[in-house]
């Protein structure tokens, strides 16, 4: 028997700074911006100020959640953060977190470091926790600030990547809404086709110097090989056809890349979702974000069978299926 | 079987060059592979031959027409 859980609590924050393609062309006027435009479908991105970091931005995304949904603090049973760009290697935000929300001490709270994957597998722990009656509601915090890491001549990825926090909150009810089985993958060879260098006890640099390396070619290799083949899994998994399936919610990557999954995959456009062109690639609050975009234009409505799948840095892969 | 004929076909319509400009000798071409017309090279190239590509790792790093080709008829996807 299928426990009933619903996500339907989400809300999100971008930093105030916008940065558009416009603006850089006229930083880069020897950069071919409305080409890669093409590519990403990407024509604007949000950049956390100098002093802003992932715990503030994920603290931002959760009081948000608190005041939209009338959330308190001290029914939180647990707090997963994710993120790659934490703003400690010790002691963990999510123990910050914790008291700067003002949330219980009887909690469990947890960092998780991953990207693309990251909401996806939080998502697996937070339900696996919750079905086994561990906890009886999770905040799943995702925060990344990649744009910290990236330098201002590398064109590929300043055209890319985009800062972001968002909260959801998982929780038990009595409605038919459930999380249903998860599949996951991951490929360590692929660790260093998407890196920064010295930025943790290995061969540790200057601030400065710890810059993101995005190995395109071989990432869109992956991807192509791996993500169709998960997709199937999860289906199989949930005892689901690919045309059971209302909408498909994909790590938001790039025009490119889910375009060219579902030309492979066989899924028709008004299926899938995104919002790349006005957010860009959140990284790990891509998903939830997607998510809580598609609810407000009514793509997403109670009762649809959603598959999310996120995949990237790692490499690491997740997916499963959520009745909304 | 692929042959060079598809390949030359698939990186035009990858890089929007004009039917025939590989063939035609023109070098001019070459600065259009940049990495994101090598990405647009790799998922076509996939289509094409019914993803065998990418489980070719070695295609990422292959950035020439020359280069395609040796991986590609490494793993007998490519006559000559």
């Amino acid at each position: 028997m299928k426990t009933s859980l619903n996500l339907r609590k989400i809300s999100y924050y971008l930093p105030n700074k916008v940065q558009t393609n416009d603006q850089l062309k006229l930083i880069h006027p020897d950069w071919d911006v409305d080409k890669v435009q093409k590519k990403t479908g990407i024509f604007q991105r949000y950049i956390a100020a100098k002093d802003e970091t992932s715990l503030d931005l994920g603290f931002f995304a959760t009081k948000k959640l608190f005041k939209e949904y009338d959330v308190k603090p001290g029914e939180i049973d647990a707090l997963l953060f994710v993120s790659q760009t934490p703003d400690y290697a010790l002691p963990p935000s999510s123990c910050i977190l914790q008291e700067k929300l003002n949330m219980n001490n009887d909690i469990l709270a947890l960092d998780i470091n991953l990207g693309c994957s990251g909401f996806v597998n939080s998502l697996a722990v937070a339900s696996s926790l919750l079905k086994s009656n561990t906890i009886n509601n999770c905040l799943i915090i995702c925060a990344e600030t990649y744009s910290k890491f990236i330098s201002e001549n590398d064109r590929t990825n300043k055209m890319i990547f985009s800062d972001a926090s968002s909260a959801c909150f998982v929780e038990k009810d009595n409605s038919d809404s459930y999380i249903g089985n998860f599949t996951f993958g991951c490929d360590g060879s692929g660790s260093k086709e998407l890196i920064v260098e010295g930025s943790g006890s290995r061969g540790n640099l200057e601030r400065d110097k710890q810059k993101l390396f995005m190995n395109g070619p071989a990432i869109l290799l992956f991807t192509l090989s791996k993500v169709p083949q998960l997709l199937e899994k999860t289906l199989n998994k949930n005892g689901l056809d690919l045309k059971d399936i209302d909408l498909f919610i994909f790590h938001q990557a790039s025009k490119l890349v889910i375009e060219m999954l579902c030309k492979k995959i066989g899924i028709e456009k008004h299926k899938t979702y995104s919002n790349l062109k006005m957010i860009g690639n959140t990284v790990s609050c891509s998903i939830p974000i997607a998510l809580k975009d598609a609810i407000s234009e009514k793509k997403l409505i109670p009762g649809y069978k959603v598959l999310i799948i996120g995949f990237g840095v790692g490499y690491s892969l997740g997916s499963t299926i959520i009745r909304w | 079987m692929f042959r060079e004929k598809d390949l030359n076909e698939i990186i035009e319509r990858s890089l929007e060059l004009k039917k025939g400009t590989i063939s035609s000798g023109n070098e001019d071409w070459h600065s259009l592979w940049d990495s994101l017309g090598h990405l647009s090279i790799l998922v076509n190239l996939d289509q094409a031959l019914e993803g065998k590509c990418s489980k070719i790792t070695e295609l990422s790093q292959a950035t020439s027409i020359t280069a395609i080709k040796e991986v590609l008829k490494a793993n007998n996807l490519m006559t000559d």
